[in-house]
């Protein structure tokens, strides 16, 4: 039979990696479709006005069934103006900055119907992050 | 509809370094019970007592990517022998648990032999190298 992956054991392991390092949430504005080949070069981040990357807030792992589920707050890129717009197309939830000067993605998303367009100020993406934790088939 | 979200090769070896080879988990065997799934807590479990048992606490390298894109890590070889005392068991499992900074009390991983391995007398042995994947998975 295969291993099993415990629940409380995934719990303790979504936690570790959590407390690990601090993660970075960033937009990338280049029309790009991650695979898991992508590295940050491949990525064009955004610059629209008011953007910054966001020091990713992590609540601690809970278990919801068999999956183990770490989740941060729902984040806001906020438009402070439209001097610098951008078409938005995804999200990557970064490292800091590794050895050779750049960082490693851990995980990135194209959204759906992308773009989204950033041209003025009170325009808005809202990004939460979920990493479920689960037994693989 | 399915996700778009990528989980890339070098993000799979960063978590499995954060999972596995920052926190070198040990490595016991189990005599009972017969049945593990993810509910097995390692209370469940009865650790193994034969003469010469001692956990284990091998070293887990760096990981890698294993060549289709999984990040993996293999411990070194964990080798639990009998001495040749008076103690026997039979073995149906082995089962890894978290490094606390020492013996931890959370089961991470559980694995239940085909069949139960004796060990008796001088001689039996359990020699095995667990290897650690960290893959993308289907999303629902």
């Amino acid at each position: 039979m295969a291993a099993v992956s415990t629940n409380l054991g995934r719990v303790v392991i979504g936690d570790r990696f959590i407390a690990a390092a601090s993660l970075f949430l960033r937009l990338f504005q280049n029309d790009f479709t991650p695979d898991v080949d992508t590295v940050w070069a491949d990525l064009t981040e955004a610059d629209f006005d008011g953007y910054t990357e966001w020091v990713v807030e992590w609540s601690p792992t809970i278990l919801d069934g068999d999956v183990a589920k770490t989740t941060a707050g729902l984040h806001t890129f906020l438009a402070t103006g439209g001097t610098t717009p951008n078409d938005i197309y995804g999200w990557a939830l970064v490292t800091g900055v590794g050895g050779g000067g750049d960082v490693e993605i851990i995980l990135a998303e194209r959204f759906a119907g992308a773009p989204i367009t950033i041209d003025a100020a009170g325009e808005h993406i809202n990004v939460t992050v979920q990493i479920q934790w689960t037994n693989a088939p | 509809m399915p996700s778009d979200l990528i989980h890339p090769t070098q993000g799979r070896i960063y978590t499995l370094d954060r999972i596995v080879t920052d926190h070198a988990p040990w490595v016991i065997l189990f005599t009972d019970p017969a049945v593990i799934d993810a509910t097995t807590e390692l209370a469940d479990l009865t650790e193994a007592t034969f003469s010469g048992y001692a956990r284990e606490h091998p070293a887990w390298p760096a990981a890698t990517d294993s060549g289709t894109g999984d990040a993996q890590s293999t411990s070194a070889f964990v080798t639990f022998s009998h001495n040749g005392g008076g103690v026997g068991n039979s073995i149906r499992g082995l089962a890894l648990v978290e490094d606390d900074g020492g013996f931890g009390t959370h089961l991470l991983l559980a694995y239940l032999f085909p069949s139960p391995i004796g060990m008796n007398v001088l001689g039996d042995s359990i020699s095995r190298q667990i290897r650690y994947l960290q893959g993308q998975y289907p999303l629902i």
